[in-house]
């Protein structure tokens, strides 16, 4: 047996010593439930606690804080036509208002076994809901099978995208992944407050 | 070869772990899981132990870490604690020390690129036997790509001329 391979399978079985979490920006320990801050330029997300969160939270800062609220939407409808034209292959997407250098753009995003996949088409005006989104911080995230519209954290969406990826299994996903999308999008309706835009 | 045990074991354990995984039982599962836990948490902490002892005797001590460190078994416990007293890039560089020949090019984040300077050494038997070095100094690492050796497909000139003289 190969030493490399070896240590790997040693590695597995050592008790994860620390599994908290810290501040990107001071390395305070968080808890489970944390603030996150994004930078806008290179989407990444940071864990951060509540004073670093506070603190950089300001237009000018390289960092935005990713809000906490989850709407659900109740005059969100996208017609299939409009939809079928976006050709994403599955029936989950989400939106987001991006800056780059001052300009806005309208990016579209599917979660996939390998990742997240930006849609490559032009998506200017799939929903008037998207006028409504923070930029960068927050997402319109499309469940079509159920006739779902939320507003929420950008870093919900990272996490959807997180679970397709550790639990798709084989060559259609298998059930277990499915269970889980289920899950997430039964605990957002659940976290949510209803915007009927009224 | 003492440290053929070490490896066939570790071979063993993997067997083991892999028909833990295929229980159905999950209470069972669990057990087994948090009872190995346990038991490497023991060693890590006496391991951590020994090496706090040792540096409490100064030289002495240090001569003792290097002699178990040099130790296949030791070394790989260390690393995996997190206790060993060189750090990634210092166990690689020692495993290169006895070959000629071999550059450095770059070592990050467990990823480490070296080119054999062809023509310095014999070279295919060499890369197997710096492969085999850094695999024991440094089981932690991520890649390691070795370059300028025959699977590159370049034909160094001097070999070229060396064949026809």
């Amino acid at each position: 047996m190969n030493p490399v391979v070896a240590f790997q399978t040693l590695r597995r079985l050592v008790p994860q010593a620390d599994p908290a979490e810290h501040c990107g920006l001071c390395r305070q320990a968080l808890a489970p439930q944390h603030d996150h801050l994004i930078d806008p330029r290179t989407r990444r997300l940071v864990c951060s606690c509540q004073a670093c969160a506070i603190l950089f939270h300001n237009p000018a800062a390289q960092y935005k804080r990713v809000p906490k609220q989850v709407r659900f939407l109740t005059d969100c409808d996208i017609s299939d036509a409009d939809w079928d034209a976006l050709m994403i292959p599955i029936g989950i997407a989400f939106f987001v208002k991006q800056t780059n250098e001052g300009s806005d753009r309208i990016a579209a995003y599917y979660p996939s076994p390998a990742g997240p996949v930006e849609s490559l088409l032009s998506l200017e005006d799939v929903h008037p809901a998207i006028d409504r989104l923070e930029p960068d911080t927050q997402a319109l995230l499309v469940n079509r099978a159920a006739g779902e519209y939320f507003i929420l954290p950008i870093d919900e969406c990272y996490r959807l995208v997180g679970l397709m990826r550790t639990h798709w299994k084989g060559l259609s996903g298998g059930s277990e992944v499915w269970r889980e999308m289920q899950l997430f999008f039964q605990e957002m309706k659940s976290r949510a407050v209803v915007d009927d835009h009224a | 070869m003492q440290d053929r045990s070490f490896q066939e074991r570790i071979g063993r354990i993997e067997t083991l772990v892999a028909e833990m995984e295929a229980v159905a039982d999950p209470v069972a599962k669990a057990a087994a899981k948090e009872l190995v836990a346990c038991v490497m948490d023991l060693n890590a902490a006496a391991f951590e132990r020994v090496v706090q002892v040792a540096a409490r005797y100064g030289t002495a001590g240090s001569s003792l870490m290097d002699a178990l460190i040099r130790d296949e078994a030791v070394s790989s416990l260390l690393i995996l604690y997190g206790l060993h007293p060189h750090d990634f890039e210092t166990r690689v560089r020692g495993a290169l020390r006895n070959f000629h020949g071999v550059k450095v090019i770059s070592i990050e984040d467990g990823r480490i690129v070296l080119r054999i300077e062809t023509g310095k050494t014999e070279d295919a038997g060499s890369e197997s036997a710096v492969r085999q070095a850094i695999a024991i100094a440094a089981p932690d690492l991520v890649d390691l790509i070795i370059e300028g050796t025959a699977q590159s497909g370049f034909v160094p000139l001097e070999s070229l001329i060396g064949a026809r003289a």
